[in-house]
């Protein structure tokens, strides 16, 4: 928890913060018998719940110990916390958008406005508070060398990507994370990597606090409003309208925020491909990677704050290929900003297209539970090329299960004719006579 | 009803109309309810009606959510933007609706605790009455339709999918439970293979053929050649996992609004029965109605004045707990709507957070993976569920050289399998020359900066001391970086390596049909 403190250490002194005045606001509510602050008290209580669930993500998320249960920590439990967050924003929204509708059908005047005003502004400055404290160290942590304190995220709406503060801005965090990866001390990468897992959570909790900031703000326009022209007995007039209108303003600003914050979730839990990577431009320079003939079931992914995790099928020709390649394989990755890659390698047999994995797994009947189906191979590539799917491969023929060190030139498939390219190192003789392309 | 409705007859592409055309009926029918419920609240000028049919938008919004789930879904083919296709988009829409009914349990307790200090007197009960029953009725064909993925679940445990049965190809499955999407299901993705492709093996959800090609020779399991010979339950666990999370949300969703509408009924009759209202004209006196202020005064004027006089014109209001009646129903239902949404909210974020699927034990794989002969050390395992049965697995494996590794290379696999992990991704790894020490260490890391990059990186602590033989489950890469120029073997040898271009006419895209 050493590293980590700043920002647990925020989220709990706003809870502290957050719920003495949820149990200050009550009781003021219950004994001056105001339904008003009793109501605003409990958006208090949504508030005091997003927060739990952002530290409690937080924490499970950082205590992400490998277990029998997740081989892969609970480091994505920012984002579905960031996620839950989000929802339970949208949904609240939906309720209170339902009420000021309902309050435009049948317009009331506030009564007792400066009760409402006071408790108002203190709910404001509440929220001010809150906002600052998310925001204010990062200002100034930026400036320091970033030991000990993660670099706070910037506010909801702005950009994760770049580092904030004192830190280059040229880089974007585009695929080619690699230029810091050299330089940059181990905590650099470590410290981005923190700063958008954790800034997903923090934002989804930063979302809560800015929707209250705002429903505060409306309330003290309104009862300013109320307090200096006071209705009395008369009629509603076009006073009692400002709430209600606000209120729909500031329910369009809180979900044109939540959505953002809803997508780079998704883009996690659904397991996209990243922001930075470009999987055209990584499926081209891999093919082009020396000893490899091809191939297929690449998937890239983001486990949670950066990491990316690799996997992919290559054809190569022979064991001693597959080290070579696997090497360059991994670099291509690297660049691309992707550092967990496995990589399977499969031996070119003749009787297997040059892109269909020739180990899905052991019986066709798993085809439908494989994570993608066989029969059309999924961002399957040969070296220099893709090759375009029949529905129906006319070939299908079994396989004898040939081993996997039989390397026999394909000669009858249809990728061979077009395939005659600049073969530079194509004289470089080998030990192995089968090696001798037939594409040459 | 229901039962007409879900079952459609077999063939043609219906099976994921199915879900769909039961999503879209319940929009339809829930959208049009909350119009004339708008409507009526207008002419009757009731505010509880308004309120309440906002409770039909929400569940509205809950089947849009559903919808796009499914729609999106469907696209199980790999694309640039996500190389898994989108079939987790139903977990997700699950957990979304879990959330989003969560909160809405929320605000409703909030409103309750209103309620409770300040009770409202339910105006015009017959009106409630009338339209509380509609919506009821609404909600329990809602319940009908979804019924199958009701709160218990169908229980279809994963562990079918493994187990390699034959089932005789029919058009019909007597086996399968009644009623219809399963069913239907199945049979349509039978004749779609039937269509397509000569020879079909497995299930496809697309149209297009299956390649049947075998990769070793484990002649007892394959079923090439025999079209249609695949585990029913395969299908039927993979659509129903998923979707049926996602349809679970729905359900529950409907379920809440119809405890809602039976709340809203039972609220209104027992008011209209024992209620006694003020009448418009003449004093009344409402015990019930607290009014700090003046509410002694009242009192005692009243009752101070209807002593001396005509005690009997005073009408008090009906008896008070009826005003309490709807908050603690509201409490109750609050409650069990929470009960009930909790598994869901869990099991959907138990798949999105990369856990292992309950029925796989790790290190059970682990132990049976290392026994293994030519297997010196696993790590870097990992277990994960995509959505619905698709599990996937990587490992990788460190053998001594690549001959032994061809031999156990069906063997690992056999091992997933048999575990119902049927995509994985094995790498393995030699061990470098002269490094035995090396053994619980990835040959393969990326560079030492990058540990921290890693999936698992070396953030915690760096495991790989720990030999192969240790009890840790997996062992993560290394920050001592193995040097990578010292594995490869391949001076002497020169391998031939054939530049081909990029050619120009490359697909963009990268569709594949899974």
């Amino acid at each position: 928890m050493g590293r980590y403190s700043g920002k647990t250490c925020r989220l709990i002194f706003m809870l502290v913060l957050t719920v003495g005045f949820f149990v200050a606001e009550l009781v003021s509510g219950y004994l001056g018998n105001s339904i008003a602050l009793v109501s605003d008290s409990f958006n208090m209580l949504s508030d005091l719940i997003s927060l739990c669930v952002g530290l409690s993500t937080g924490r499970i998320a950082r205590r992400s110990r490998r277990g029998p249960r997740a081989t892969y920590g609970y480091s994505r439990a920012e984002a579905v916390g960031a996620l839950s967050n989000a929802v339970f924003l949208t949904a609240l929204c939906f309720v209170v958008c339902v009420e000021a509708i309902l309050r435009l059908a049948r317009p009331e005047a506030i009564d007792d406005p400066q009760l409402v005003l006071i408790v108002g502004t203190l709910g404001l400055a509440v929220n001010l508070v809150g906002l600052l404290v998310f925001q204010d160290w990062g200002a100034c942590c930026c400036r320091r060398r970033r030991r000990r304190r993660p670099p706070a995220s910037p506010p909801a709406a702005a950009t994760l990507q770049a580092v904030p503060g004192g830190a280059p801005t040229g880089e974007a965090d585009e695929a080619g994370d690699s230029p810091n990866d050299q330089k940059s001390p181990e905590e650099g990468p470590e410290k981005k990597k923190v700063k958008k897992s954790e800034a997903l959570n923090i934002r989804g909790v930063l979302l809560h606090v800015m929707g209250d900031a705002l429903g505060s703000v409306v309330v003290v326009v309104a009862a300013t409003i109320f307090h200096v022209l006071p209705l009395g007995n008369a009629p509603c007039n076009w006073q009692c309208y400002i709430d209600p209108s606000l209120t729909i303003i500031m329910v369009f600003i809180i979900l044109s925020s939540a959505f953002p914050l809803i997508k780079e979730t998704s883009i996690i839990l659904l397991q996209m491909v990243p922001k930075g990577v470009n999987m055209q431009l990584l499926t081209d320079r891999l093919a082009r990677v020396p000893g490899v003939s091809s191939l297929h079931e690449v998937h890239v992914w983001e486990l949670a704050g950066g990491k990316n995790i690799a996997t992919l099928h290559i054809k190569c020709q022979t064991p001693t290929d597959y080290q070579d390649a696997a090497y360059k394989i991994r670099k291509v990755f690297h660049e691309a900003g992707i550092h967990s890659v496995t990589i399977q390698p499969e031996y070119i047999d003749h009787k297997t297209s040059l892109l269909l994995c020739s180990s899905p797994c052991i019986s066709k009947a798993c085809d439908s539970q494989l994570c993608c189906s066989q029969r059309e191979p999924a961002l399957a590539k040969t070296n220099g090329y893709t090759e375009k799917n029949d529905s129906c491969l006319s070939a299908l023929h079994k396989d004898n299960g040939s081993s996997k060190n039989d390397v026999e030139i394909p000669i009858e498939y249809p990728l061979a004719e077009n395939s005659v390219k600049n073969v530079k190192n194509c004289d470089r003789s080998d030990g192995k006579s089968q090696l001798s392309s037939t594409r040459l | 009803m229901c039962g007409g409705m879900a079952a459609k007859g077999p063939g043609g592409p219906r099976w994921w109309q199915n879900r769909r055309a039961r999503l879209l009926c319940m929009l339809a029918l829930t959208f049009l309810f909350f119009v004339v419920e708008v409507v009526v609240s207008r002419v009757t000028s009731s505010l509880a009606m308004l309120s309440d049919s906002f409770h039909m938008l929400s569940d509205v919004m809950a089947l849009v959510v559903a919808l796009v789930a499914v729609r999106f879904a469907q696209r199980t083919r790999a694309t640039k933007k996500n190389t898994f296709g989108w079939v987790r988009a139903e977990v997700m829409g699950a957990l979304v609706n879990a959330v989003f009914l969560t909160a809405l349990c929320f605000t409703i307790l909030l409103e309750a605790i209103e309620r409770f200090t300040e009770p409202h007197e339910i105006q015009q009960p017959l009106v409630v009455i009338g339209v509380g029953v509609a919506g009821l009725i609404i909600n329990l064909l809602g319940l009908c339709l979804f019924n199958h993925h009701g709160v218990g679940g169908h229980g279809h445990s994963h562990g079918h999918s493994h187990s390699g049965r034959q089932h005789p190809r029919s058009g019909s499955k007597p086996e399968q439970p009644p009623g219809d999407g399963e069913a239907a299901l199945h049979r349509e993705e039978t004749s779609t293979l039937v269509e397509n492709c000569s020879s079909s093996n497995g299930v496809s959800q697309e149209n297009s053929e299956l390649n049947n090609h075998r990769s070793n020779d484990m002649a007892d399991l394959q079923v090439n050649g025999n079209a249609g010979h695949y585990p029913m339950d395969v299908e039927e666990v993979e659509e129903d996992s998923s979707a049926q999370l996602n349809m679970r949300g729905v359900f529950l969703h409907v379920f809440g609004d119809a405890l809602g509408s039976v709340i809203v009924v039972l609220n209104a009759l027992l008011f209209y029965g024992l209620w006694n209202p003020c009448p418009k004209d003449g004093p009344c006196f409402n015990p019930c109605v607290n009014n700090h202020c003046m509410e002694n005064a009242t009192l005692s004027q009243t009752l101070g004045g209807a002593n001396k006089s005509e005690q009997e014109s005073i009408t008090v209001a009906g008896p008070c707990w009826l005003l309490y009646l709807d908050p603690i129903l509201c409490l109750i239902m609050v409650c069990i709507l929470l009960y009930t949404t909790y598994p869901l909210l869990r099991e959907s974020a138990l798949i999105l957070l990369q856990t292992v699927p309950k029925q796989i034990d790790v290190h059970s794989l682990n132990s049976k993976l290392r026994t293994l002969e030519g297997v010196e050390a696993v790590h870097e395992l990992h277990i994960w569920q995509l959505a619905g049965s698709r599990i996937i697995g990587t490992a990788h494996i460190k053998c001594p050289d690549p001959s032994t590794y061809m031999m156990v290379a069906k063997r690992i696999k056999e091992i997933f399998h048999d575990e119902g992990i049927h995509a994985t991704t094995i790498q393995p790894e030699f061990a470098s020359v002269g490094s035995e020490s090396g053994r619980g260490k990835c040959e393969f890391p990326c560079r030492t900066q990058c540990a921290l990059k890693q999936c698992c990186g070396t953030g915690e602590d760096s495991t790989a001391k720990k030999t192969e033989k240790s009890s840790s489950l997996s062992i993560s890469c290394s920050e001592v970086v193995i040097e990578f120029p010292k594995t490869r073997r391949t001076k002497s040898e020169s391998i031939p390596s054939v530049k081909l271009e990029a050619n120009a006419d490359q697909n963009e895209q990268f569709e594949s049909s899974l």
